[in-house]
């Protein structure tokens, strides 16, 4: 059984990479069938169902805070004194392993000043490149939004991530 | 020189911009963590830069979302790496920290 979300975001990339050549879209078909089979191998589904409108609706939002991300950390590079006061905080998340996991540490890998390096029983790593900035606030706010966006898990009973303290400590 | 020249030149330049501060910082900052935050970023809106400045000048939509998905890749490819880099080289006290320790 192949995977038809997968597929046509697959089929998609390539028509984009052909221009939409009539003579590549057997081949395309093809090869999009294969690369949704195995991404159903490497990533197997976890059973939610992500709201696409709500990922477009946080778009704008994301790409804004990116350019800020960009022209934060160019600032700091091209400063003479190179401002930095770098630091780790240790964030309890509220999200569930996977996707949503994913998603956040991919967002705030491009946001100002923050960089995940994975996480650990629910204990996310955050590099940051100002340790003043209120980034546990900032991280507890993408946190909802995220899993608004995500859905739940159908037999998800809620044990782990449920942690609400929230707390996060600069080390 | 068209307006859209002018556009195109200010895009290039301004992403020009955010590789050379990109570039500085992985020179400049003190350590590895630090320089992957320049790299990603930075260059991740270099380049989205460079693609905005030459999207007027394609000719056709299939050029402009080419370019538009070669930078959704870079940008995704980016932010996974520099978390996996960044996971590798987590500093041993953090990864060994027991649960409840120190809060």
């Amino acid at each position: 059984m192949i995977p038809l979300k997968r597929f046509v975001i697959l089929f998609a990339v390539w028509l984009i990479l052909t221009a939409a050549d009539p003579g590549g879209l057997a081949v395309g078909a093809a090869i999009a069938t294969g690369g949704a089979w195995l991404s159903l191998r490497l990533l197997p589904p976890e059973g939610r169902t992500v709201s696409l409108p709500g990922l477009i609706g946080l778009a704008p939002r994301f790409l804004w805070r990116s350019v800020l991300g960009g022209v934060d950390v160019a600032w700091r590079a091209v400063h003479p004194r190179m401002p930095l006061k770098t630091g780790w905080l240790v964030h309890e998340t509220r999200l569930p392993a996977g996707m949503p996991r994913v998603m956040l540490g991919n967002e705030f890998s491009l946001l100002p000043g923050t960089l995940v390096a994975g996480s650990l029983d629910g204990r996310l790593f955050v590099h940051c490149l100002d340790t003043e900035a209120d980034i546990a606030g900032q991280i507890r706010e993408e946190e909802a939004r995220i899993d608004r966006v995500m859905g739940r898990v159908e037999s998800d009973g809620g044990g782990e991530g449920e942690n609400a303290g929230d707390r996060g400590a600069v080390r | 020189m068209t307006p859209i020249d002018l556009y195109t030149l200010a895009m290039i330049a301004a992403g020009a911009f955010f590789f050379f501060a990109g570039t500085l910082g992985l020179l400049r900052f003190p350590d590895l963590h630090s320089r992957l935050h320049a790299l990603t970023k930075a260059d991740n809106l270099g380049l989205g830069l460079i693609v905005l400045g030459l999207l007027p000048r394609m000719g056709d939509v299939a050029t402009m979302l080419k370019m538009l998905l070669v930078w959704v890749l870079v940008v995704g490819a980016a932010a996974t790496v520099a978390q996996l880099i960044a996971r590798i080289a987590l500093p041993g006290h953090l990864r060994s920290r027991p649960k409840d320790d120190g809060r």
